[in-house]
Protein backbone atom coordinates (compact mmCIF):
# COMPACT_ATOMS: atom_id res chain seq x y z
CA UNK A 1 0.00 0.00 0.00
CA UNK A 2 1.65 3.17 -0.99
CA UNK A 3 0.12 6.01 1.10
CA UNK A 4 2.52 8.43 -0.55
CA UNK A 5 0.90 7.86 -3.73
CA UNK A 6 -2.52 9.40 -3.34
CA UNK A 7 -1.83 13.06 -1.58
CA UNK A 8 -4.60 14.44 -2.90
CA UNK A 9 -6.96 12.01 -0.47
CA UNK A 10 -6.35 14.40 2.49
CA UNK A 11 -8.59 16.81 3.59
CA UNK A 12 -8.46 20.15 4.71
CA UNK A 13 -11.02 21.36 6.80
CA UNK A 14 -9.27 23.33 9.58
CA UNK A 15 -12.03 26.29 10.11
CA UNK A 16 -15.24 25.62 11.77
CA UNK A 17 -17.87 26.32 9.86
CA UNK A 18 -20.95 25.42 12.06
CA UNK A 19 -23.96 25.81 8.77
CA UNK A 20 -22.51 22.84 6.84
CA UNK A 21 -22.23 20.55 10.10
CA UNK A 22 -25.61 21.34 10.89
CA UNK A 23 -26.43 20.11 7.25
CA UNK A 24 -24.47 17.58 6.53
CA UNK A 25 -22.76 16.45 9.66
CA UNK A 26 -23.47 16.40 13.16
CA UNK A 27 -24.11 19.03 15.35
CA UNK A 28 -24.78 19.26 19.45
CA UNK A 29 -26.32 22.12 20.62
CA UNK A 30 -26.52 22.28 24.57
CA UNK A 31 -26.78 18.89 25.65
CA UNK A 32 -27.36 18.32 29.04
CA UNK A 33 -28.17 14.73 29.94
CA UNK A 34 -28.97 13.92 34.11
CA UNK A 35 -29.06 10.55 35.42
CA UNK A 36 -31.62 9.67 38.31
CA UNK A 37 -29.10 7.41 40.48
CA UNK A 38 -30.08 6.21 44.04
CA UNK A 39 -28.20 9.09 45.45
CA UNK A 40 -30.32 11.64 43.77
CA UNK A 41 -30.09 13.01 40.30
CA UNK A 42 -25.98 13.05 38.58
CA UNK A 43 -25.81 15.54 36.01
CA UNK A 44 -23.36 13.69 33.78
CA UNK A 45 -23.50 16.39 30.68
CA UNK A 46 -23.68 20.26 31.19
CA UNK A 47 -24.62 22.25 28.00
CA UNK A 48 -21.93 20.71 25.92
CA UNK A 49 -22.35 21.63 22.35
CA UNK A 50 -19.70 20.07 19.51
CA UNK A 51 -19.79 20.25 15.72
CA UNK A 52 -18.33 17.52 13.30
CA UNK A 53 -18.51 18.83 9.69
CA UNK A 54 -18.81 16.12 6.79
CA UNK A 55 -15.75 14.48 6.61
CA UNK A 56 -14.24 15.93 9.61
CA UNK A 57 -11.92 13.92 12.06
CA UNK A 58 -12.76 15.21 15.38
CA UNK A 59 -11.06 13.60 19.01
CA UNK A 60 -12.86 14.36 22.06
CA UNK A 61 -9.98 13.94 24.27
CA UNK A 62 -10.67 13.91 28.00
CA UNK A 63 -9.64 11.75 30.81
CA UNK A 64 -11.92 8.75 32.58
CA UNK A 65 -15.71 9.71 33.75
CA UNK A 66 -16.15 12.55 31.83
CA UNK A 67 -18.93 11.65 30.55
CA UNK A 68 -17.10 10.45 27.16
CA UNK A 69 -19.07 7.21 26.52
CA UNK A 70 -22.35 9.17 27.46
CA UNK A 71 -22.02 11.53 24.58
CA UNK A 72 -21.14 8.84 22.46
CA UNK A 73 -24.68 6.53 23.81
CA UNK A 74 -26.78 10.47 23.23
CA UNK A 75 -24.74 10.78 19.68
CA UNK A 76 -26.11 6.85 18.23
CA UNK A 77 -29.34 7.62 19.99
CA UNK A 78 -29.11 4.78 22.70
CA UNK A 79 -29.70 7.75 24.91
CA UNK A 80 -31.70 10.84 24.80
CA UNK A 81 -30.16 13.80 26.44
CA UNK A 82 -32.86 15.82 29.11
CA UNK A 83 -31.96 19.05 27.62
CA UNK A 84 -30.63 20.47 24.08
CA UNK A 85 -30.34 18.84 20.55
CA UNK A 86 -28.64 17.01 18.76
CA UNK A 87 -28.78 17.03 14.65
CA UNK A 88 -27.22 14.57 12.35
CA UNK A 89 -27.34 15.54 8.80
CA UNK A 90 -30.28 18.22 9.61
CA UNK A 91 -32.88 15.32 11.72
CA UNK A 92 -32.91 15.19 15.26
CA UNK A 93 -31.03 12.14 17.34
CA UNK A 94 -34.06 10.91 18.99
CA UNK A 95 -33.75 7.38 18.95
CA UNK A 96 -31.00 4.54 17.35
CA UNK A 97 -30.63 5.55 13.89
CA UNK A 98 -28.66 3.73 11.17
CA UNK A 99 -26.25 6.18 9.76
CA UNK A 100 -23.88 6.34 12.89
CA UNK A 101 -21.82 3.40 12.77
CA UNK A 102 -19.98 2.52 16.31
CA UNK A 103 -16.62 0.94 17.57
CA UNK A 104 -15.80 -0.15 20.47
CA UNK A 105 -12.95 -0.18 23.33
CA UNK A 106 -13.27 -3.81 23.13
CA UNK A 107 -13.82 -5.83 19.40
CA UNK A 108 -16.95 -7.18 20.63
CA UNK A 109 -17.34 -9.77 17.29
CA UNK A 110 -19.47 -12.79 17.43
CA UNK A 111 -16.93 -15.52 18.01
CA UNK A 112 -19.55 -17.58 16.58
CA UNK A 113 -19.34 -15.92 13.13
CA UNK A 114 -16.81 -15.84 10.84
CA UNK A 115 -15.22 -12.09 10.42
CA UNK A 116 -17.42 -11.58 7.35
CA UNK A 117 -20.33 -12.38 8.81
CA UNK A 118 -18.92 -10.02 12.02
CA UNK A 119 -18.45 -7.27 9.01
CA UNK A 120 -22.05 -7.70 8.11
CA UNK A 121 -23.50 -7.72 11.90
CA UNK A 122 -24.50 -4.08 11.64
CA UNK A 123 -26.38 -5.06 7.84
CA UNK A 124 -28.33 -8.22 9.61
CA UNK A 125 -29.17 -6.12 12.58
CA UNK A 126 -30.75 -3.18 10.77
CA UNK A 127 -33.20 -6.34 8.36
CA UNK A 128 -31.19 -5.25 5.32
CA UNK A 129 -30.63 -8.16 2.56
CA UNK A 130 -27.18 -9.85 3.87
CA UNK A 131 -25.81 -10.82 0.14
CA UNK A 132 -26.46 -7.52 -1.43
CA UNK A 133 -23.46 -6.06 1.09
CA UNK A 134 -21.09 -8.79 0.68
CA UNK A 135 -19.01 -7.26 -1.93
CA UNK A 136 -18.83 -3.87 -0.20
CA UNK A 137 -17.80 -6.53 3.09
CA UNK A 138 -15.10 -8.06 1.35
CA UNK A 139 -13.91 -4.51 0.13
CA UNK A 140 -14.25 -3.08 3.39
CA UNK A 141 -11.62 -6.09 4.99
CA UNK A 142 -9.69 -5.19 1.67
CA UNK A 143 -9.13 -1.95 2.97
CA UNK A 144 -8.40 -2.45 6.62
CA UNK A 145 -5.97 -5.26 5.37
CA UNK A 146 -7.60 -8.44 6.16
CA UNK A 147 -9.06 -10.19 3.03
CA UNK A 148 -7.56 -12.64 3.85
CA UNK A 149 -8.97 -13.51 7.04
CA UNK A 150 -12.90 -13.57 5.54
CA UNK A 151 -13.54 -16.98 6.89
CA UNK A 152 -11.94 -16.73 9.90
CA UNK A 153 -12.84 -17.04 13.03
CA UNK A 154 -12.36 -13.88 15.68
CA UNK A 155 -10.08 -16.07 18.29
CA UNK A 156 -7.84 -16.68 15.48
CA UNK A 157 -6.87 -12.85 15.05
CA UNK A 158 -4.67 -11.14 16.86
CA UNK A 159 -6.42 -7.73 19.20
CA UNK A 160 -5.57 -5.04 16.57
CA UNK A 161 -7.02 -7.27 13.91
CA UNK A 162 -9.76 -7.90 15.88
CA UNK A 163 -10.50 -4.17 16.50
CA UNK A 164 -9.67 -3.43 12.79
CA UNK A 165 -12.57 -6.09 11.84
CA UNK A 166 -14.61 -3.58 14.12
CA UNK A 167 -13.46 -0.82 12.30
CA UNK A 168 -14.97 -2.35 9.30
CA UNK A 169 -18.36 -3.24 10.85
CA UNK A 170 -18.84 -0.29 11.92
CA UNK A 171 -18.78 1.56 8.17
CA UNK A 172 -20.39 -1.59 6.31
CA UNK A 173 -23.52 0.02 6.25
CA UNK A 174 -22.00 3.59 4.96
CA UNK A 175 -22.90 5.72 8.23
CA UNK A 176 -22.28 9.45 7.79
CA UNK A 177 -20.49 9.10 11.52
CA UNK A 178 -18.25 7.10 12.43
CA UNK A 179 -18.03 6.70 16.02
CA UNK A 180 -15.23 5.49 17.79
CA UNK A 181 -15.14 5.21 22.07
CA UNK A 182 -11.54 4.83 23.27
CA UNK A 183 -11.03 1.78 20.09
CA UNK A 184 -7.25 1.63 20.75
CA UNK A 185 -7.02 1.57 24.80
CA UNK A 186 -7.05 -1.95 24.78
CA UNK A 187 -4.33 -2.26 22.43
CA UNK A 188 0.15 -2.46 23.35
CA UNK A 189 1.47 0.27 22.26
CA UNK A 190 3.31 -0.55 19.21
CA UNK A 191 0.26 -2.13 17.98
CA UNK A 192 -1.63 1.26 18.72
CA UNK A 193 0.79 3.44 16.80
CA UNK A 194 0.28 1.08 13.90
CA UNK A 195 -3.40 1.09 14.34
CA UNK A 196 -3.61 5.11 14.82
CA UNK A 197 -1.74 5.08 11.22
CA UNK A 198 -4.09 2.45 9.68
CA UNK A 199 -6.90 4.72 10.48
CA UNK A 200 -5.72 7.54 9.25
CA UNK A 201 -5.64 5.59 5.88
CA UNK A 202 -9.00 4.56 6.14
CA UNK A 203 -10.75 7.74 7.13
CA UNK A 204 -8.88 9.31 4.42
CA UNK A 205 -10.30 6.88 1.45
CA UNK A 206 -13.96 6.56 2.68
CA UNK A 207 -14.17 10.70 3.86
CA UNK A 208 -16.62 9.73 6.55
CA UNK A 209 -16.88 12.15 9.39
CA UNK A 210 -15.18 10.71 12.91
CA UNK A 211 -15.99 11.69 16.62
CA UNK A 212 -13.11 9.73 18.46
CA UNK A 213 -13.08 9.68 21.78
CA UNK A 214 -9.78 9.00 23.40
CA UNK A 215 -7.81 9.38 26.80
CA UNK A 216 -4.72 9.57 25.22
CA UNK A 217 -3.32 13.27 24.20
CA UNK A 218 -0.75 11.39 21.29
CA UNK A 219 -3.90 9.82 19.88
CA UNK A 220 -6.06 12.44 19.33
CA UNK A 221 -3.43 14.91 17.96
CA UNK A 222 -1.74 12.26 15.39
CA UNK A 223 -5.33 11.68 14.38
CA UNK A 224 -7.49 14.49 15.04
CA UNK A 225 -8.25 17.84 12.42
CA UNK A 226 -9.81 19.63 15.71
CA UNK A 227 -9.45 18.31 19.79
CA UNK A 228 -12.13 18.91 22.14
CA UNK A 229 -11.25 18.89 25.48
CA UNK A 230 -13.53 17.64 27.65
CA UNK A 231 -13.78 19.02 31.67
CA UNK A 232 -15.54 16.33 34.18
CA UNK A 233 -18.51 16.24 36.26
CA UNK A 234 -20.44 17.22 34.72
CA UNK A 235 -19.08 16.79 31.38
CA UNK A 236 -18.57 19.40 29.21
CA UNK A 237 -16.46 21.00 26.50
CA UNK A 238 -12.91 23.28 28.20
CA UNK A 239 -11.28 24.19 25.29
CA UNK A 240 -10.37 22.95 21.46
CA UNK A 241 -7.75 22.57 19.57
CA UNK A 242 -6.91 22.95 15.47
CA UNK A 243 -3.99 20.53 14.77
CA UNK A 244 -2.06 22.31 12.12
CA UNK A 245 -0.39 19.43 11.11
CA UNK A 246 -0.72 18.31 7.57
CA UNK A 247 -1.07 14.94 6.39
CA UNK A 248 -0.58 12.06 5.63
CA UNK A 249 0.61 12.24 9.13
CA UNK A 250 3.61 9.60 9.70
CA UNK A 251 5.52 8.18 12.52
CA UNK A 252 8.22 10.90 11.66
CA UNK A 253 5.14 13.39 12.57
CA UNK A 254 5.42 12.25 15.99
CA UNK A 255 8.85 12.71 16.34
CA UNK A 256 8.83 16.38 15.58
CA UNK A 257 9.25 19.04 17.35
CA UNK A 258 5.79 21.07 16.33
CA UNK A 259 4.07 17.74 17.00
CA UNK A 260 5.71 17.44 20.39
CA UNK A 261 4.59 20.92 20.75
CA UNK A 262 1.01 20.33 20.88
CA UNK A 263 0.89 17.35 23.18
CA UNK A 264 2.75 20.16 25.64
CA UNK A 265 0.45 22.18 25.32
CA UNK A 266 -2.84 20.18 25.49
CA UNK A 267 -0.91 18.61 28.95
CA UNK A 268 -1.01 22.48 30.11
CA UNK A 269 -4.91 22.46 29.28
CA UNK A 270 -5.74 19.75 31.48
CA UNK A 271 -3.40 20.50 34.38
CA UNK A 272 -5.53 23.71 34.68
CA UNK A 273 -9.11 22.92 33.25
CA UNK A 274 -9.83 19.42 33.43
CA UNK A 275 -11.40 18.75 36.46
CA UNK A 276 -12.18 14.51 36.04
CA UNK B 1 -2.10 -42.45 26.39
CA UNK B 2 -1.00 -41.38 29.70
CA UNK B 3 -4.88 -40.27 30.42
CA UNK B 4 -6.06 -44.13 29.71
CA UNK B 5 -3.37 -45.86 31.49
CA UNK B 6 -3.44 -43.99 34.65
CA UNK B 7 -7.30 -44.72 35.22
CA UNK B 8 -7.06 -47.88 34.07
CA UNK B 9 -3.96 -49.23 36.95
CA UNK B 10 -6.14 -47.45 39.73
CA UNK B 11 -8.66 -49.31 38.62
CA UNK B 12 -6.51 -52.57 38.37
CA UNK B 13 -5.41 -51.68 41.76
CA UNK B 14 -8.51 -51.07 43.03
CA UNK B 15 -9.97 -54.70 42.08
CA UNK B 16 -7.06 -56.32 43.31
CA UNK B 17 -7.82 -55.33 46.52
CA UNK B 18 -11.15 -56.00 46.32
CA UNK B 19 -10.33 -59.22 45.07
CA UNK B 20 -8.02 -60.16 47.22
CA UNK B 21 -9.66 -59.08 50.67
CA UNK B 22 -12.23 -61.13 49.67
CA UNK B 23 -10.47 -63.92 49.82
CA UNK B 24 -8.00 -63.50 52.37
CA UNK B 25 -11.04 -62.55 54.97
CA UNK B 26 -13.11 -65.01 53.71
CA UNK B 27 -16.55 -62.63 52.90
CA UNK B 28 -19.81 -64.03 52.85
CA UNK B 29 -20.45 -63.04 49.26
CA UNK B 30 -24.18 -62.12 50.00
CA UNK B 31 -22.67 -58.96 51.59
CA UNK B 32 -19.77 -58.30 49.22
CA UNK B 33 -18.94 -60.60 45.93
CA UNK B 34 -16.00 -61.23 44.36
CA UNK B 35 -14.79 -58.73 41.43
CA UNK B 36 -14.98 -62.54 39.46
CA UNK B 37 -18.74 -62.90 40.75
CA UNK B 38 -19.87 -59.42 39.56
CA UNK B 39 -17.73 -59.90 35.97
CA UNK B 40 -19.96 -62.98 35.56
CA UNK B 41 -23.24 -61.52 36.56
CA UNK B 42 -22.08 -58.60 34.11
CA UNK B 43 -22.14 -61.36 31.94
CA UNK B 44 -25.14 -62.96 32.46
CA UNK B 45 -26.35 -59.58 32.36
CA UNK B 46 -25.30 -57.86 29.35
CA UNK B 47 -23.87 -60.58 27.15
CA UNK B 48 -26.77 -63.00 27.92
CA UNK B 49 -28.91 -60.08 27.78
CA UNK B 50 -30.97 -60.90 31.25
CA UNK B 51 -30.43 -56.90 31.77
CA UNK B 52 -31.47 -55.73 28.23
CA UNK B 53 -34.64 -54.81 28.76
CA UNK B 54 -33.95 -52.90 32.14
CA UNK B 55 -31.14 -51.10 30.27
CA UNK B 56 -33.88 -50.18 27.89
CA UNK B 57 -36.11 -49.30 29.87
CA UNK B 58 -34.36 -47.18 32.11
CA UNK B 59 -32.23 -45.18 29.25
CA UNK B 60 -35.47 -44.80 27.72
CA UNK B 61 -37.45 -43.53 30.93
CA UNK B 62 -34.74 -41.11 31.38
CA UNK B 63 -33.95 -39.66 28.22
CA UNK B 64 -37.76 -38.38 27.78
CA UNK B 65 -37.48 -36.99 31.44
CA UNK B 66 -34.20 -35.56 30.38
CA UNK B 67 -35.63 -33.94 27.14
CA UNK B 68 -38.62 -32.69 28.63
CA UNK B 69 -37.13 -31.35 32.13
CA UNK B 70 -34.16 -29.64 29.67
CA UNK B 71 -37.09 -27.99 27.39
CA UNK B 72 -38.80 -26.76 30.09
CA UNK B 73 -35.72 -25.28 31.88
CA UNK B 74 -33.99 -23.92 29.11
CA UNK B 75 -37.44 -22.78 27.77
CA UNK B 76 -38.32 -20.90 31.76
CA UNK B 77 -34.89 -19.99 31.77
CA UNK B 78 -35.25 -17.80 28.20
CA UNK B 79 -38.08 -16.40 28.95
CA UNK B 80 -37.68 -15.23 32.10
CA UNK B 81 -33.77 -14.02 30.97
CA UNK B 82 -36.07 -11.53 28.54
CA UNK B 83 -38.60 -11.05 30.83
CA UNK B 84 -36.76 -9.32 33.82
CA UNK B 85 -39.98 -8.64 35.35
CA UNK B 86 -41.59 -11.37 35.38
CA UNK B 87 -38.24 -12.97 36.34
CA UNK B 88 -38.47 -11.28 40.05
CA UNK B 89 -41.62 -12.88 40.59
CA UNK B 90 -41.72 -16.87 39.47
CA UNK B 91 -37.25 -16.84 40.18
CA UNK B 92 -37.33 -17.46 43.72
CA UNK B 93 -40.37 -19.27 43.97
CA UNK B 94 -38.92 -21.56 41.39
CA UNK B 95 -35.16 -21.70 43.76
CA UNK B 96 -37.77 -22.58 46.97
CA UNK B 97 -38.89 -25.67 44.77
CA UNK B 98 -35.37 -26.94 44.32
CA UNK B 99 -34.80 -26.63 47.83
CA UNK B 100 -37.31 -29.64 48.19
CA UNK B 101 -35.98 -33.13 48.19
CA UNK B 102 -37.28 -34.71 45.18
CA UNK B 103 -37.04 -38.36 47.05
CA UNK B 104 -39.87 -36.88 49.33
CA UNK B 105 -42.61 -36.27 46.41
CA UNK B 106 -41.36 -39.50 44.90
CA UNK B 107 -43.91 -41.49 46.81
CA UNK B 108 -46.59 -38.75 45.69
CA UNK B 109 -45.83 -39.74 42.56
CA UNK B 110 -47.74 -43.09 42.83
CA UNK B 111 -50.54 -41.37 44.00
CA UNK B 112 -50.63 -39.09 41.22
CA UNK B 113 -49.38 -40.93 37.75
CA UNK B 114 -49.80 -44.85 39.18
CA UNK B 115 -46.81 -47.76 38.53
CA UNK B 116 -44.96 -47.02 35.55
CA UNK B 117 -42.93 -45.27 33.09
CA UNK B 118 -45.01 -42.02 33.93
CA UNK B 119 -44.07 -41.48 37.50
CA UNK B 120 -39.94 -41.72 36.49
CA UNK B 121 -39.62 -39.73 33.77
CA UNK B 122 -41.60 -37.22 35.84
CA UNK B 123 -39.00 -37.65 38.47
CA UNK B 124 -35.98 -37.37 35.64
CA UNK B 125 -37.48 -34.43 34.59
CA UNK B 126 -37.97 -32.97 37.26
CA UNK B 127 -34.60 -33.29 38.46
CA UNK B 128 -33.10 -32.22 35.15
CA UNK B 129 -35.13 -28.88 35.20
CA UNK B 130 -33.66 -27.36 38.09
CA UNK B 131 -29.63 -27.37 36.79
CA UNK B 132 -30.70 -26.06 33.11
CA UNK B 133 -32.99 -23.90 34.55
CA UNK B 134 -30.52 -21.86 36.37
CA UNK B 135 -27.66 -22.13 34.48
CA UNK B 136 -29.83 -20.87 30.82
CA UNK B 137 -30.98 -17.85 33.51
CA UNK B 138 -27.76 -16.83 34.28
CA UNK B 139 -26.36 -17.48 30.75
CA UNK B 140 -29.24 -14.91 29.21
CA UNK B 141 -27.37 -12.03 31.45
CA UNK B 142 -23.94 -12.75 29.80
CA UNK B 143 -24.01 -11.11 26.87
CA UNK B 144 -21.66 -8.54 26.42
CA UNK B 145 -23.42 -4.91 26.88
CA UNK B 146 -21.33 -3.68 23.68
CA UNK B 147 -23.12 -6.37 21.24
CA UNK B 148 -26.53 -5.60 23.02
CA UNK B 149 -25.86 -1.73 22.42
CA UNK B 150 -25.05 -2.23 18.77
CA UNK B 151 -27.74 -4.47 18.11
CA UNK B 152 -29.86 -1.39 19.63
CA UNK B 153 -28.35 1.02 18.05
CA UNK B 154 -28.86 -0.96 14.38
CA UNK B 155 -32.57 -0.90 15.63
CA UNK B 156 -32.45 -4.89 15.63
CA UNK B 157 -35.87 -6.82 16.66
CA UNK B 158 -35.91 -8.24 20.41
CA UNK B 159 -36.37 -11.61 18.68
CA UNK B 160 -32.82 -11.34 16.39
CA UNK B 161 -31.15 -9.82 19.37
CA UNK B 162 -31.77 -12.54 21.17
CA UNK B 163 -30.85 -15.35 18.39
CA UNK B 164 -27.98 -13.91 17.39
CA UNK B 165 -26.29 -12.42 21.00
CA UNK B 166 -28.27 -13.77 24.26
CA UNK B 167 -28.72 -17.62 22.70
CA UNK B 168 -25.34 -18.04 21.76
CA UNK B 169 -23.44 -15.74 24.87
CA UNK B 170 -25.58 -18.31 26.56
CA UNK B 171 -24.88 -21.21 25.39
CA UNK B 172 -21.53 -22.42 27.44
CA UNK B 173 -23.90 -22.23 30.51
CA UNK B 174 -27.07 -24.24 28.88
CA UNK B 175 -24.49 -26.77 28.02
CA UNK B 176 -23.24 -26.28 31.81
CA UNK B 177 -26.33 -27.02 33.00
CA UNK B 178 -27.43 -30.02 30.32
CA UNK B 179 -24.19 -31.61 31.44
CA UNK B 180 -25.49 -31.63 35.18
CA UNK B 181 -28.64 -32.96 33.63
CA UNK B 182 -27.69 -35.92 31.85
CA UNK B 183 -25.85 -37.42 34.85
CA UNK B 184 -28.99 -36.76 37.31
CA UNK B 185 -32.06 -37.61 34.51
CA UNK B 186 -30.60 -41.60 35.29
CA UNK B 187 -30.51 -40.80 39.39
CA UNK B 188 -34.16 -39.29 39.13
CA UNK B 189 -35.22 -42.15 37.08
CA UNK B 190 -33.77 -44.88 39.22
CA UNK B 191 -35.21 -43.13 42.52
CA UNK B 192 -38.50 -43.68 40.55
CA UNK B 193 -37.84 -47.07 39.61
CA UNK B 194 -37.00 -47.84 43.34
CA UNK B 195 -40.51 -46.65 43.81
CA UNK B 196 -42.91 -47.27 41.38
CA UNK B 197 -42.18 -49.31 38.59
CA UNK B 198 -41.81 -52.73 36.91
CA UNK B 199 -39.06 -52.69 34.94
CA UNK B 200 -35.84 -50.92 35.26
CA UNK B 201 -32.53 -51.21 36.37
CA UNK B 202 -33.58 -49.56 39.41
CA UNK B 203 -36.50 -51.87 39.88
CA UNK B 204 -33.96 -54.88 39.42
CA UNK B 205 -31.60 -53.34 42.14
CA UNK B 206 -34.23 -52.99 44.48
CA UNK B 207 -36.16 -56.49 44.18
CA UNK B 208 -32.98 -58.33 43.69
CA UNK B 209 -32.07 -57.17 47.31
CA UNK B 210 -34.98 -59.22 48.51
CA UNK B 211 -33.29 -62.22 47.16
CA UNK B 212 -29.47 -61.61 48.13
CA UNK B 213 -28.55 -61.89 44.76
CA UNK B 214 -26.05 -58.80 45.69
CA UNK B 215 -23.22 -60.22 42.43
CA UNK B 216 -26.68 -58.88 40.12
CA UNK B 217 -27.36 -55.96 42.04
CA UNK B 218 -23.09 -55.06 41.63
CA UNK B 219 -23.64 -55.90 38.14
CA UNK B 220 -27.18 -53.53 38.16
CA UNK B 221 -25.24 -50.16 39.75
CA UNK B 222 -22.08 -50.76 37.24
CA UNK B 223 -24.10 -50.50 34.48
CA UNK B 224 -26.27 -47.54 35.94
CA UNK B 225 -22.55 -45.80 36.07
CA UNK B 226 -21.35 -46.90 32.61
CA UNK B 227 -24.28 -45.13 31.01
CA UNK B 228 -24.10 -42.26 32.96
CA UNK B 229 -20.37 -41.74 31.70
CA UNK B 230 -21.46 -42.69 28.47
CA UNK B 231 -24.50 -39.93 28.59
CA UNK B 232 -21.93 -37.19 30.05
CA UNK B 233 -19.67 -38.07 27.37
CA UNK B 234 -22.17 -37.76 24.87
CA UNK B 235 -23.24 -34.16 26.25
CA UNK B 236 -19.27 -32.89 26.42
CA UNK B 237 -19.00 -33.74 22.82
CA UNK B 238 -22.26 -32.61 21.90
CA UNK B 239 -21.06 -29.21 23.56
CA UNK B 240 -17.81 -29.10 22.13
CA UNK B 241 -19.13 -29.59 18.75
CA UNK B 242 -21.82 -27.18 18.98
CA UNK B 243 -20.10 -24.32 21.08
CA UNK B 244 -17.01 -24.36 19.46
CA UNK B 245 -15.82 -20.85 20.28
Amino acid sequence: MNRMAQPNLWPVLHTVDTASAYKAGLSIRDVSLTYGTSRGPLRALDNLSLDVKPGEFVAVLGPSGCGKSTLLKLVSGLLSATEGEIHLKGRPVKSPRSDVGIVFQQATLLPWKTVLNNVLVPVRAMGLPVKNYRDKALDLLKLVGLEAFANHYPSELSGGMQQRVAVARGLIHDPALLLMDEPFAALDAMTREHMMIELQRIWASTHKSVLFITHSIQEAVFLADRVLIMGGRPGRVVDELVVPLERPRTVETMARKDFNDLLGHLRHVFGEKSTC
Amino acid sequence: MRRILAPLAALTVLLAVWHYSVFFFSVDPTVLPSPADVGSALYTGLVRGTLHVHVLATLKAAAMGFVVGCCAGVGLGVLLGEFRVGARFIFPVVVALQAMPVVAIAPLLIVWLGIGTESKVFLAAIVCFFPTFVNTFSGMHASKSELLDLYKAAGASRWLTLRDVKLPSAAHFIFTGLQIAVVLSLTGCVVGEFIAATSGLGYVIKSLAGQLDVSMMFAAIFTLSALGMACGLLVRTLHRAIVFW
